[in-house]
């Protein structure tokens, strides 16, 4: 294989190309309620071929492995339709390198029917809980074997094996339907999945206690944010935003977005950093090649760097980050996150409550959205916050702010990091679900926009 | 290779399916207003579905040198696999729904660029400062599907969509606003999408800040699907027989306003969702889901229908790479009273809402609607005063859409949904203080 790609990579005419070759096996796990709704293995193969000319790009994605000169030559071919100017891509080491990408157990090891006794196990115990109407208990695991290879010379064998599981259960009370999710994954192997019973009790608690709760009424709040919520409020409040496809060919946004600028108190730090051991946005490359590394976002209030792709920063004229990531052969790179987190100050919890008239602590995540300046995540549960105490619980809360204020809202910042992944992920550019990790300890956002009837 | 999984697959079940796709997609990709990528995209994909003493397994594979392994894989997840509450059917009539628009196959990768150019050229002309990103994609794909009961069916399917959108810097406010959408024939209306683009970046030219408390608000139509996850949700078959849908138990009973009406309906010439037969090979059909307001179906997939003893519907939504799941096809949202002019005049304070940040990140199946404003206005006697922002909306369907203030005589299509805008009174904005 390896001399018939580079056979292929050596014949193209463009300022560079790139070949990826994906080879994959999954296996899955679905209970809903009292029916196993889905199990067994799936395999896949496939590639694609990126081209550059003119800084025009082309680009061709297929499962049949058998003509990749072909491709090549497409790639090349679309390309030069495109190309209108110089290409630019900022210098990175040109690496020879396999590397392999799983912390613990190799789920492959283990047999499905094992697999579908610990869905099974989990499934059970929380439909058998109190008012659980339904459950969901699933598990899944994908081992993906990637081939890069480039016009400069890269090539770079990366096997990584992810897996985890999700739970869930719904609960009803007349026409009162309520949800609580979670789920736990990584690249830590099959041993996350294991001894989950707390989790799925959690869960199921949870969706129960959701029924008897109020729906918050729409205002402005002091909101504390536990720690999985304050990731995704990270990853969505800014983590987009500093994702530099968006700005680096827009010199007045770059102007709005100068490096340098204050976003926050000093307090506050953002981190983006793909080589924490084992996390679920963690890689050692990214899709084009580049080293990961760890990068600041905001650095004691100050926007100090950026995420790039080797194009993003030759033209900004900044350093690459390792942040160009494809979802999977049928689709090119694009700037990404992986793993990202508020960085832990020494607030405690109780300090934080204290001083809070009336407020909301906010727990867990259904969601987030960006339209990079304003944003909203969704609490997966919620209790009312009264002179400085917790108070009765709420539902349907969906926070929002514009990150222009709402960062500068950011006052106080506990020391409880945790960072959380699952095997949701995140969605850019119609490619998702992508996996990555978020978190943050406990962090308290003064005047926030909280909806509601 | 379709005849030979399936008697592979039969030397150990009784019965099996094979799902065969195959295609090609191609687009052109606009970004800052520069023409950014060209794409080529190659698939094809087999799954394997069988039943083995009585019970379901499946796999699946994009590997043809893998699929001895994949009909193994689906025999051996038999084993664990849930009792099969349906046979397999075969061969029937299906109707004549054109799903394929050899324009779309002739379509080439220049006229798209061009088309693209000419839609960015014509916001520019009229808003010289904004960033305009664009897409044109087109795919033509054949599915294949056979079954041991003599079911074999195959079906060429095309499509093509596009979109424009103007991104537009304010000092530090930012606008995203622009309009697409996607057919299975060559209607591509670039040109329309730029109109509109222009019209709304111009909508939002001015600022307002809105008080807290309750508006009027409609929803156009291109917002109102925002509003309907937790009917698409409610009428699934499956979550009717988890016993989790607020659906459950009440076919035949009013439950939403006499407004509203909702069908499902696959054998729409050339709408996006439209096939010959569902995923499993039953007919394609016109589904009524609420008549005025009244329960009328779920939607069934065949083992669906089996736990609840019910008749399936052709809604069987799938890939080769998937189990069938209910799913609906095109909705169709039938039209209201009011000309959509009128709804904006008539009076109060109005928020109209173009488009919402978050929304389906919440409690969708209870019917919980909720988001950020993300391009809304505020209207005055039938005039838009200006953009609101920092606003939030929150209500709940089952209750909004019992209270509906008026539906438009307009309806359009976006993508596989024909939906008319929505006007509801008193419902509360949040918003800064």
């Amino acid at each position: 294989m390896k001399d018939i790609v580079r056979k292929a990579l050596a014949a193209a005419k463009a300022d560079y190309v790139e070949l990826r070759i994906h080879h994959g096996e999954q296996s899955h796990v679905h209970y809903v309620g009292k029916e196993l709704e889905s199990i067994g293995e799936s395999t896949g193969c496939g590639g694609c071929v990126r081209a550059l000319v003119g800084g025009g790009w082309g680009f061709v994605s297929f499962n049949d492995l058998d003509d990749l000169p072909r491709y090549v030559r497409a790639a090349c071919h679309q390309a030069e339709l495109v190309g209108q100017e110089s290409s630019a891509l900022a210098p990175i080491p040109v690496s020879r390198d396999s590397c392999f990408d799983l912390y613990g157990m190799d789920p492959r090891e283990v047999s499905l029917s094992d697999k579908e006794a610990l869905a099974r196990g989990y499934n059970d115990l929380i439909r058998k809980s109190p008012k659980i109407q339904t459950s969901i208990a699933g598990y899944r695991d994908s081992h993906a074997n990637v081939l890069f290879a480039s016009s400069e010379g890269a090539f770079i064998e990366h096997e990584v094996i992810f897996c985890g599981i999700v739970l869930g259960a719904i609960a009803i009370d007349g026409t009162n339907v309520q949800q609580s999710h979670e789920s736990v994954a990584n690249l830590r192997g099959y041993e996350i999945v294991q001894d989950q019973e707390a989790l799925c009790e959690e869960v199921a608690k949870r969706a129960a206690d959701l029924l008897g709760a109020k729906p918050i009424d729409a205002g402005q709040y002091t909101v504390i944010a536990d720690p999985q919520l304050a990731g995704v409020f990270a990853h969505e409040a800014f983590g987009h935003l500093s994702e530099a496809d968006f700005l680096y060919e827009h010199k007045e946004l770059q102007d709005v977005m100068r490096l340098g600028r204050r976003f926050g108190d000093d307090l506050l730090s953002i981190v983006d950093d793909p080589t924490m051991e084992g996390e679920a946005g963690s890689y050692s490359y990214d899709s084009e090649g580049t080293p990961a590394r760890k990068t600041y976002l905001i650095r004691d209030g100050i926007l100090v760097e950026r995420l790039h792709s080797r194009e993003t920063a030759a033209k900004m004229g900044e350093k690459p980050t390792g942040n160009a990531r494809a979802l999977g052969y049928s689709n090119p790179p694009i700037v990404r996150m992986s793993n990202t987190y508020i960085e832990p100050r020494d607030a405690s919890f109780e300090g934080m409550l204290d001083g809070i008239d009336e407020g909301v602590y906010a727990c867990g995540a259904i969601g987030g959205m960006t339209d990079m300046e304003m944003f909203t995540f969704t609490a997966a549960d919620a209790f009312a916050i009264r002179k400085g105490k917790l108070a009765e619980r709420l539902r349907e809360v969906m926070l929002t702010g514009n990150v222009f204020e709402t960062l500068k809202n950011i006052d106080a910042i506990g020391s409880d990091l945790e960072m959380l992944g699952g095997l949701g992920g995140c969605g850019k550019g119609g490619q998702s679900p992508l996996r990555v990790s978020t978190g943050g300890p406990h962090t308290r956002i003064r005047n926030v926009v909280i909806g509601g009837r | 290779m379709v005849d030979r999984i399936l008697s592979q697959a039969l030397k150990k079940a009784q019965s099996a399916e094979v799902i065969y796709e195959e295609g090609e997609s191609q687009g052109a990709e606009f970004e800052n207003n520069v023409l950014k990528y060209v794409n080529n995209k190659n698939f094809r994909g087999v799954g394997v579905r069988v039943i083995c003493d009585g019970r379901i397994g499946f796999s699946s594979t994009t590997d043809m040198e893998a699929i001895d392994r994949t009909v193994t894989s689906a025999l051996e997840s038999a084993k664990f696999g849930e009792k099969a509450q349906f046979e397999f059917p075969g061969r029937a009539a299906f109707p004549d729904v054109k799903v394929f628009d050899p324009a779309v196959s002739d379509y080439t990768i220049d006229e798209a660029v061009r088309a693209g150019k000419e839609a960015i050229a014509h916001v520019l002309d009229a808003y010289p400062d904004v960033k305009c990103s664009a897409e044109i994609d087109k795919a033509t794909s054949t599915v294949r599907l056979a079954n041991s009961n003599g079911l074999d069916v195959s079906c060429e399917c095309s499509e093509i969509g596009g979109y424009i959108e103007a991104f537009r810097l304010m000092g530090e406010s930012f606008l995203s606003a622009g309009d697409g959408n996607s057919y299975r024939n060559l209607r591509l209306e670039m040109n329309k999408h730029a109109d509109r683009t222009v019209e709304l970046v111009r909508q939002a030219e001015k600022e307002v800040t809105v008080a807290p408390g309750p508006y009027t608000v409609i929803f156009s139509p291109r917002a109102a699907r925002a509003l309907l996850g937790g009917f698409i949700e409610g009428i699934n078959g499956k979550m009717v027989q988890k016993g989790v849908s607020p659906l459950t138990g009440k076919l035949n009973e009013k439950v939403l306003g006499e407004a509203f009406t909702m069908i499902d309906d696959s054998t729409i010439d050339y709408a996006e969702g439209s096939e010959p037969c569902d995923g499993e090979g039953i007919p394609s059909r016109r589904t009524p889901l609420f008549e005025k307001g009244v329960l009328k179906n779920y939607l069934l997939d065949l083992q669906t229908a089996g736990l609840l003893g019910m008749e399936p519907t052709g809604n069987a939504s799938r890939s080769y790479a998937s189990q069938p799941r209910p799913g609906t096809s095109n909705l169709i949202i039938g039209e209201g009273g009011m000309p959509y002019d009128d709804m904006l005049s008539r009076g109060g304070k109005t928020i109209l809402i173009e488009r919402l940040l978050g929304a389906g990140q919440s409690n969708t199946l209870a019917g919980e609607f909720s988001g950020n404003i993300y391009l809304g206005f505020l209207v005055e006697k039938g005039e838009i005063i200006g953009r609101v922002k920092n606003c939030m909306v929150a209500g709940n369907a089952y209750e909004s859409f019992n209270s509906i203030g008026a539906i438009s005589q307009e309806t359009e299509w976006r993508g596989a949904l024909c939906i008319p805008a929505f006007l509801f009174e008193n419902m509360t904005i949040a918003s800064r203080e």
